[in-house]
């Protein structure tokens, strides 16, 4: 499965231009707050799953954004700077030669003057007055330079999806965010289970365990997972158990679950002890290269990004040195949004002498 | 508006020295935590080093390479000039910027005459030896 390489973003939310080049195989994302991480992880879901035209929704749903049905004014947010002028594109270069592109062209209600404004001036006024009756999107998304087309819009207080049969997406993308995705855990862990390799399980189990040493078994049953505690009775279902438990088992789930996927974790020290972070590390370094697994994950942490760099440092990891890449995301006042790319000797050698990479 | 200024250097000596030195000739200059980029070993950071440069200067900023010349200043200053040649820096060597050296033959022409015998062995060994006698009356 090809892996990304090269992403170009414009317009899209708070980032007018951005590329990031030299993507590796575990890529880390670190800045400070608003420094447009979770919109890079974002413009990466959109460019994998280019031909889902719901994506917008879910997108909006993860940042706390419902689904309206009598406004489509949360599809204007994808917009940088709020107006539709500025249509969001995105554009990825895979190490197969593979080139995606995705360009966002917004759809207006029938009774607006919106064609004849932009026809005929360029008048802000008129502008911000128009960009708040967007109903839609048409989305137009390209591979190897063969087009497709497909749309999202707003139509008489329903959404209506429009699908193209003429593509078939062969890339899959996880997208975990701070909220709480149980169902989306249970699916991902019963296809792991259905794959009856005990290693897998085993991992797993050992993971969730050094969060709670109580945990002695994982079950599947009606309506979910459940946990199997030491010198408890009943089966206890996992919204019960702490959040940490609940993060870990949703991320390593997602990056097991499947072969060649790519996975983006938000902030993947929330709700997680430091005394998790190594083996959770471990895993995903093992796990990611035995199941072909691209990882894009956004910190603040930089104990986080330290624990990666201990066990890095260990000889039964240094052929995994190359693997992995910690970008700082950065707004600037020359050249806007940008990122720096640490290789593992750069961003160990700025750890070790106290260089800060995360601003 | 005053654009930030970044002091790269190769050793805790280094940044104290200049951090003091900046204090004596410009105290109305407020040296905040993040002005002083410092490295032990310059080699294994040459990535950071490039990559702060870089986006300092995308930050309007002005990058001050201070290292020493070593043995041979031709090449120390090539080897720099290559290592980051992508980002914008004006480079001073110790000691003078043009002879083989390092900050400490600047301190040592720069010492006063009256305190010259801190430089010698026998006062090193002399205050080694006060220090642990000290210590020792202590315990």
């Amino acid at each position: 499965m090809p892996k990304l390489r090269e992403i170009k973003i414009s317009n899209f939310r708070g980032l007018e231009n951005l590329v990031i080049k030299d993507f590796s195989k575990v890529n880390l994302f670190v800045g400070k707050n608003n420094s447009g991480k979770t919109t890079i992880l974002e413009a990466l879901v959109f460019l994998f799953g280019m031909s889902n035209p719901t994506l917008p929704h879910n997108i909006n749903l993860f940042r706390g954004i419902g689904i309206k049905t009598d406004s489509a004014k949360q599809l204007l947010y994808f917009f940088n700077k709020l107006t539709t002028k500025n249509k969001p594109s995105f554009s990825g270069q895979f190490d197969n030669k593979e080139e995606r592109t995705l360009n966002f062209e917004p759809i207006y209600s029938s009774n607006t003057e919106h064609k004849s404004d932009i026809q005929n001036s360029a008048n802000l006024d008129i502008e911000s007055k128009t960009h708040t009756e967007i109903t839609g999107i048409n989305f137009a998304f390209s591979i190897n330079q063969k087009s497709y087309k497909t749309s999202i819009l707003l139509q008489n207080n329903f959404w209506k999806i429009g699908v193209t049969n003429d593509y078939e997406e062969k890339l899959f993308a996880f997208f975990i965010t701070n909220a709480k995705n149980d169902e989306v855990t249970l699916l991902n862990y019963s296809k792991i289970l259905e794959r009856n390799d005990k290693k897998d399980k085993n991992y797993i189990l050992e993971l969730l365990q050094n969060v709670d040493k109580n945990i002695t078994n994982i079950q599947i049953l009606t309506g979910g997972i459940y946990f199997e505690l030491e010198n408890v009775n009943t089966l206890v279902p996992i919204n019960i158990m702490g959040d940490g438990i609940r993060r870990l088992l949703h991320i390593i789930t997602a990056v097991i679950s499947r072969q060649s996927s790519f996975v983006c974790v938000d902030e993947i020290e929330n709700g997680l002890h430091f005394s998790a972070y190594e083996l959770l590390w471990e895993g995903l370094l093992d796990l990611s290269e035995k199941y072909d697994v691209q990882l894009f994950i956004s910190t603040h942490s930089l104990e986080t990004i330290s624990y990666l760099k201990s066990l890095l440092e260990e000889e039964k990891n240094k052929q995994k040195q190359s693997f992995v890449k910690v970008f700082t995301v950065a707004r600037t006042e020359k050249e806007g949004y940008k990122t720096y790319g640490y290789s593992y000797e750069g961003f160990e050698s700025a750890i070790n002498n106290g260089i800060e990479i995360r601003s | 508006m005053l654009y930030p200024i970044k002091i790269f250097v190769e050793g805790y000596a280094d940044k104290r020295f200049l951090s003091d030195y900046i204090k004596h000739i410009l105290p109305s200059i407020t040296i905040d935590k993040d002005m002083f980029i410092n490295s032990e070993g310059r080699c294994k950071s040459s990535e950071a080093f490039k990559n702060k440069m870089i986006q300092n200067s995308d930050n309007k900023g002005v990058n001050l390479v201070i290292f020493d010349a070593d043995n041979d200043f031709g090449s120390i200053e090539q080897e720099i000039k290559r290592d980051f040649q992508d980002a914008n820096f004006n480079l001073f060597l110790f000691p003078n910027n043009k002879s083989n050296g390092a900050l400490e033959d600047l301190l040592e022409n720069s010492i006063a005459d009256v305190n010259k015998d801190i430089l010698s062995v026998g006062t090193v060994i002399k205050c080694v030896y006060q220090a642990r006698k000290y210590l020792e009356e202590q315990i």
